[in-house]
């Protein structure tokens, strides 16, 4: 039986190799390449010349600096949505019954849509919307390759968020009948097939949208980086951001086609009677595998671009080149490709073979290396640098100190005895947490302080900042190690209530530890507020910057080509400088 | 570029990527010396190929990309003036390679001896060791 299975799979992928060979053969396809060659030269491509006023320029914008743009907002919308869910979570779990949400029910639906939306809707967008700006600015391009592929990339995003939510909306509607969707964010079979609840097509729907956005914008950046660098870039000087993006792209384009798959057959077998995930006849098994061979390289895509935003900026305020430029990239490579080989770890405890489980050890212990590298590197940057603490910079080492423990946790669970103790209790949502609050959320804070100046050329409130990151840190700290703990002690993850007995876990600890978790999340909320409203306070009437330089980058000779650009813009504007709005570029005025 | 594939340099900085390689080929050593779980050809064969798979790919990915960044240091270093600056820091000022006269003369900051210990490893292709060490 296995060994048929080999067979095929075996058969499969010979079959699909001859493929791609004989497509890459037949087909030159640099020649879809539009531009060959970038050069500098804002404004001048007739793509971003002209742009129509007020809503309508935002609506049919293909100007990579506005979809920049559009994806932080929409980032940020999710990051708020999701947030408020888990607040409501958190609330729930003060107390070990169910005394706030009613039902089990909508704490379920709550969990699964804090997950998806924070990973699709907040993590990637998020992501896009640094890399959409910066990119084209970091390599010397015109724009992006595609430019309205690009737009097209954003748009699909909207209808996405409404599908995924659809279900809390149609509920009251529909009076009960279509619920928020209950699968949690890994949707496992048989449950998500069986659940009868539309809301979960509905989800599945917007979570292929959202994958299909994802990988036009994966085949976009990979063009774009190839063949859109202005002539003086190459390969041992791009910059460490687009090399993160590049291995990012390729990882999206792997992965997310593969969810997509997998999302259409849990499809046909919830609405076509096909038993791919069914108990007789299928194998709910081959969902985890499926889902995870995707969802592992999922979690690298969304750190990787963080660590080159971190490698990227962390030098700017140490005062000193990044240490080991090249162990940086090699490892970042080194990410990509190991991430493929690793995915059963989330699935040791689920009976597959024992000798299989063990290949899935040995990759995940060697793929901690290339991440640790990038530790060390980060540390030696800063060793006996000159170190300014701006916001950034904060953000940065934030970012650092919280990968330490979030990565060694993740050793710890790559560890096949001690998963199988910890697996599905809150050491593993501690531990992912630490990363992807500590570093992911955080990276993106320290990306957005850096430049904020270019993209709203104002300054943000330092002060604002600083207790945004320090209240932000404390909250972390707080709250993801409150749920190691939690597990530690046995609690296991994705319930509402915890009223078991002291057989399973320590009632009044894990009771103490759950609202300790709860109150460090009121901090991160606290935190986050003031985050908001010091972006919108400083757009709106912040400081306006008159210098180029607003970073003092010249002074350690790490000015670089973004704030060049910027130093463009402000020639052009000089006459009515405070038109250097939103883009950065002054245009018909449309506020 | 010099008649064998990578020089010293490059070579050093592929000891990054080196460990991971050497942990797989490791516990590829282990599976097939020590299997405690019995014998089954299909699952031994899955056992092994993931390590193996894994591991040729990252090799594969290394070299090309070996390759094409020590190729693209060798352009850098032969026409300096064409491109702008390399990321990698340099020991010293007057390598520096930059297009653009807002940045360069102090690419590296000189303040300590830190900066001369980096440049072994990120130096833009040098055949001959420079200084320090
Ligand atoms: C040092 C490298 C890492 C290792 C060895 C590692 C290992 C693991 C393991 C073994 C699990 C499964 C635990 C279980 O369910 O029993 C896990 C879960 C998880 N890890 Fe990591 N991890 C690492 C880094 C990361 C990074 C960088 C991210 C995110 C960007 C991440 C995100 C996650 C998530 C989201 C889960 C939970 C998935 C779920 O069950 O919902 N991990 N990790
Ligand atoms: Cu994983």
């Amino acid at each position: 039986m296995a060994g048929e299975q080999l067979a095929l799979t075996v058969l499969m992928g010979v079959f699909l190799v001859g493929v791609v060979s004989l497509v890459s053969r037949m087909e030159n396809l640099r020649a879809y390449a539009p531009l060959t060659s970038g050069d500098a030269g804002y404004g001048d491509s007739a793509a971003t010349g002209h742009k129509p006023s007020g809503l309508l320029r935002w609506l049919t914008t293909v100007d990579h600096k506005d979809i920049g743009i559009l994806y932080g907002v929409y980032a940020t919308v999710a990051f708020v949505w999701g947030g408020l869910a888990v607040m409501l979570m958190r609330v729930e779990l003060t107390t070990p019954a169910l005394d706030v949400l009613g039902s089990t029910g909508v704490y379920n639906g709550l969990l699964t849509s804090h997950g998806i939306t924070m990973l699709f809707l907040f993590g990637t967008p998020i992501i896009a919307a640094f890399s959409n700006y910066f990119i084209p600015l970091l390599i010397g391009a015109d724009d992006m390759a595609f430019p309205r592929i690009n737009g097209i990339a954003f748009w699909l995003l909207p209808p996405a968020a409404l599908l995924i939510w659809a279900g809390f909306f149609l509920d009251p509607l529909t009076g009960g009948t279509v619920e928020a969707a209950q699968t949690s964010w890994v949707m496992y079979a048989p449950l998500s097939a069986e659940q009868a609840n539309q809301g979960v097509d509905l989800m599945l729907l917007g979570l292929h949208l959202s994958g299909i956005s994802a990988t036009l914008g994966a085949i976009n950046f990979i063009v774009t980086i190839f063949t859109e660098r202005s002539p003086d870039v190459n390969w041992a000087n791009l910059d460490i951001f687009s090399w993160t993006i590049l291995t990012q792209s390729a990882l999206i384009l792997f992965a997310f086609p593969l969810l997509g798959s997998a999302i259409i057959m849990l499809l046909l077998d919830r609405n076509f009677q096909t038993a791919f995930f069914a108990v007789n006849g299928g194998s709910p098994i081959l969902w985890q595998h499926l889902f995870w061979f995707f969802g592992h390289p999922e979690v690298y895509i969304l750190v990787l671009p963080p660590m080159g935003l971190v490698s990227w900026i962390l030098p700017k305020f140490s005062g000193r080149k990044l240490f080991g430029y090249k162990f940086v990239i090699y490892s970042t490579l080194a990410i990509g490709v190991l991430s493929f080989g690793v995915w059963a770890h989330h699935m040791f405890s689920t009976g597959i073979d024992p000798r299989i489980r063990a290949s899935f050890m040995a990759v995940s212990l060697a793929i901690a290396i290339p991440s640790a590298v990038k530790t060390f590197n980060w540390i030696a940057t800063m060793w006996n640098g000159n170190i300014r603490l701006t916001a950034p910079m904060l953000f940065c080492i934030g970012f650092v100190a919280n990968f330490v423990i979030g990565g060694i946790t993740g050793v710890f669970l790559a560890a096949i005895p001690i998963d199988l103790v910890l697996h599905d209790t809150y050491y593993v949502v501690g531990h992912f947490h630490w990363i992807v609050m500590g570093m992911i959320a955080f990276a993106a804070f320290g990306a957005i302080y850096y430049w904020f100046p270019i993209v709203t050329g104002k300054m943000y409130q330092k002060r604002l900042a600083k207790m945004h990151f320090w209240l932000s840190e404390i909250g972390v700290v707080i709250t993801f190690f409150a749920m190691l703990l939690l597990g530690y002690l046995g609690m296991p993850r994705r319930y509402a209530t915890y009223e078991f007995n002291g057989l399973i876990a320590p009632l009044s600890q894990v009771t103490t530890l759950h609202q300790v978790a709860t109150l460090g999340a009121f901090i991160i909320l606290f935190a986050q507020i003031i985050w908001v409203f010091n972006l919108v306070q400083s757009y709106l009437e912040g400081p306006v910057v008159e210098t180029e330089d607003p970073w003092d980058l010249k002074e350690t000779g790490q000015y670089s080509r973004e704030f060049e650009w910027f130093a463009e813009q402000l020639d052009s504007t000089d006459d009515d400088a405070p038109a250097l709005a939103a883009d950065g570029r002054g245009e018909p005025s449309d506020d | 570029m010099s008649s064998r594939t990578f020089d010293r340099e490059t070579l050093l900085d592929l000891i990054v990527n080196a460990i991971p390689l050497a942990m797989m080929a490791f516990f590829v050593g282990v599976f097939v010396l020590y299997n405690p779980f019995g014998t089954d050809i299909a699952n031994q064969a899955i056992q092994l190929s993931i390590v193996v798979i894994t591991f040729s790919a990252l090799v594969l990915l290394t070299y090309f990309s070996a390759r094409a960044i020590s190729n693209a240091e060798a352009e850098l270093k032969a026409d300096p003036e064409e491109f702008a600056e390399p990321q990698a820091a340099a020991a010293d000022p007057s390598e520096l390679t930059s297009s653009d006269e807002s940045h360069g003369e102090t690419a590296a900051t000189g303040r300590d001896e830190h900066v001369d210990d980096e440049s072994v490893e990120a130096e833009p292709t040098d055949e001959e060791p420079t200084d320090a060490e």
